[in-house]
C-alpha cells in the first residue's frame, strides 16, 4: 500500500485525474482517499491505462448506462466519488458530466472572492494609515509584542493562510474553465451591424423581448449582444418569438436542450444573482413557440429575482437610518454637506432603489400577465 | 435519498412530472423526451423545453434522475433506482384510481 498527501487536490480536479492515470500507468492504483488527512491510498498492481472522473454531487449515483460501457466506482465518500475506466480510450462511448464539481467551484470561487475584497480593503486602509505616519512625522509610540515568537508565528500564519486563498482563487477560476460547459453565442459576424444600447436590460427582460421582436420585424436581425450595445444586422422582417431567460444555475443540459427544440442562443452571461440567456425562434403562422409551456415557470423566476434583489434593500436601510446621525455629526463639526462621503451613500441609495424597483416591476409584470392567461376565457 | 420523503413529496404526480419521468424508462436526451411526451399524449401535451429542464433539474437534486454526456457530449437523463420506485409507486396509484373510474363509469352515464 502507498500512500500520497496531496492536501489541494480538489482545486484543479482535472489535473488531479490525469495524476491518477499516471499513478495507475505505472501500476499504483487508487484504492481510497481520506478526505480529512489528505491522504491517497494506491494498492500495487500490473500497469495499465485507466480513465479517472472524480465528482461531487448531491446524491451520487453511476448511471447505468455508464457501468455499461465500463465505469465502476473506486471510491465513494459523502458527495465526492471517483469513478474509472480501463477500456482503451476509443472504446469510451459515454461520459460523467461535470454540473455538480463546477457548482462547487463557483461557490467556493464566490467565497475566495469575497475574503479578497476584505483582505484589499484592510490591505489599503492600513497602506494609508502607515503613509500618513510616516509623512506627517507625527510622534509615534511602538508597543512591543507581548511574547516575542508571537509576531513571526502570526504573520507566517497570515500569509499562510492568505497565501492559500490566492492560490485557490486561481486555481479554481483555471479549473471551471477547464471543466467549462458555457457555449460560445457571440459568433464574429461579417458584415455591418447596427448598434442599439439598453442600459440594465436584465431588469426588465419582458420588455427586451418585446423591443427585439419589435425590431426583427422591421428586419433588424440581432446578431452580437453585450452589457449595453446590441448590434443587428440589415434583412428581411421576421416573426420570431424572443425569451430572456434567468437561470440561479446553467449546466450543458440548459443549452442543449433548448437548442433541440430549436431555439437559438445569443448571449449567455452572468449578471447578478445568476444567468440570463437570450433565445429566439423564428416561427410561421400565428401561435409563437414558448420556452415554457406553464406561466408559473416565468413567475417563479420573477418572484426568486425579486427576492434575490430585496436584499439590495438592507445595505439601503442601513445607510438611510444613519443618515440623521451622520449629518447631524457633519453639521456639529462644521462640515458641508455637500461632501464626497454623502454624494456617495446617496448614488448609492439611489442604484440599490432603482434595482430593487425595476425587480418590483417585473414581478408584478408578469403576475398581470399570469393571472390573465390562467383565467383565460371562460 | 430517503425514499420516503421523496414519495411524500412528488405523490401525487403532476401530468408534467409524471410523463417525464415515464418516457424514461430508456435514457433519453432532454429533446427525445419532449418528443416522446408529445407522441404519448397525442399532442394533448406539448410540453416547452424550459418547463421540461426546470421539473429535470429538480428531479436531479432530489436524486430521481442521474445525467451523463454520449459521444458527441450532449446530456443524457436517465432514471435511478429512487426514481424506478416512485414512478412504480405513481402508477399504482393511478391504477387503483382507474379501475374504479371504469367501474363506476356506467351510473354516470344517462
Amino acid at each position: 500500500m502507498i500512500k500520497v498527501f496531496r492536501p489541494l487536490w480538489s482545486l484543479d480536479v482535472k489535473k488531479t485525474e490525469g495524476w491518477l492515470s499516471q499513478m495507475a500507468a505505472k501500476g499504483m492504483h487508487l484504492k481510497t482517499i481520506n478526505h480529512r488527512t489528505r491522504y491517497f491510498v494506491f494498492t500495487e498492481g500490473s500497469p495499465k491505462d485507466v480513465t479517472y472522473c472524480i465528482g461531487y454531487d448531491r446524491h451520487p449515483s453511476l448511471p447505468r448506462a455508464l457501468q455499461d460501457n465500463g465505469w465502476s466506482q473506486v471510491h465513494g465518500q459523502g458527495k465526492w466519488y471517483v469513478w474509472a475506466n480501463d477500456l482503451p480510450k476509443d472504446e469510451i462511448k459515454t461520459f460523467p458530466l461535470r454540473g455538480g464539481l463546477i457548482k462547487r467551484n463557483n461557490w467556493l470561487i464566490a467565497l475566495c472572492s469575497g475574503l479578497l475584497i476584505y483582505l484589499v480593503t484592510m490591505l489599503l486602509m492600513f497602506s494609508i494609515i502607515w503613509g500618513w505616519v510616516v509623512f506627517s512625522q507625527v510622534p509615534v509610540t511602538v508597543e512591543g509584542s507581548p511574547l516575542w515568537i508571537l509576531t513571526p508565528i502570526l504573520y507566517a500564519g497570515a500569509f499562510g493562510f492568505w497565501g492559500i486563498v490566492i492560490y485557490s482563487f486561481f486555481t479554481l477560476l483555471t479549473a471551471n474553465k477547464k471543466l467549462g460547459e458555457v457555449p460560445d453565442s457571440n459568433k464574429t459576424h461579417k458584415g455591418k451591424l447596427v448598434f442599439k444600447s439598453k442600459f440594465l436590460w436584465w431588469y426588465a427582460p419582458d420588455r427586451l423581448e418585446t423591443w427585439l421582436e419589435g425590431l426583427d420585424a422591421q428586419g433588424f436581425k440581432l446578431e452580437k449582444v453585450g452589457r449595453i450595445s446590441f448590434g443587428f444586422a440589415n434583412g428581411s422582417p421576421r416573426k420570431v418569438k424572443y425569451v430572456v431567460d434567468y437561470q440561479s444555475s446553467v449546466d450543458q443540459g440548459y443549452y442543449d436542450i433548448h437548442k433541440e427544440n430549436g431555439w437559438t442562443l445569443h448571449h449567455s452571461s452572468k449578471y447578478f444573482p445568476g444567468y440570463w440567456s437570450i433565445w429566439s425562434q423564428e416561427f410561421q403562422g400565428q401561435v409563437a413557440p414558448e420556452l415554457y409551456s406553464q406561466g408559473s415557470d416565468a413567475l417563479d423566476h420573477a418572484r426568486r429575482l425579486l427576492l434575490m434583489n430585496s436584499l439590495l434593500l438592507i445595505p439601503v436601510a442601513f445607510f438611510l437610518l444613519t443618515m440623521p446621525s451622520r449629518i447631524s455629526s457633519q453639521l456639529a463639526r462644521g462640515v458641508s454637506l455637500v461632501n464626497v462621503s454623502n454624494v456617495i451613500l446617496i448614488v448609492l441609495i439611489l442604484e440599490f432603489g432603482t434595482f430593487f424597483a425595476m425587480s418590483l416591476g417585473y414581478y408584478l409584470r408578469t403576475k398581470k400577465r399570469f393571472n390573465h392567461t390562467s383565467n383565460g376565457p371562460a | 435519498m430517503n425514499i420516503e420523503k421523496i414519495l411524500k413529496s412528488y405523490l401525487p404526480m403532476t401530468e408534467t412530472a409524471f410523463y417525464i419521468l415515464l418516457s424514461l424508462s430508456e435514457p433519453r436526451h432532454g429533446y427525445g423526451i419532449v418528443k416522446h411526451v408529445d407522441e404519448l399524449t397525442n399532442s394533448r401535451i406539448s410540453l416547452g423545453s424550459g418547463t421540461v429542464y426546470g421539473t429535470l433539474t429538480k428531479m436531479q437534486r432530489d436524486g430521481i434522475i442521474t445525467v451523463y454526456a454520449d459521444e458527441r457530449r450532449k446530456t443524457i437523463y436517465e432514471i435511478t433506482p429512487v426514481g424506478k420506485a416512485l414512478i412504480l409507486a405513481e402508477i399504482e396509484r393511478i391504477k387503483e384510481l382507474s379501475q374504479n373510474a371504469q367501474i363506476n363509469e356506467v351510473k354516470f352515464r344517462d
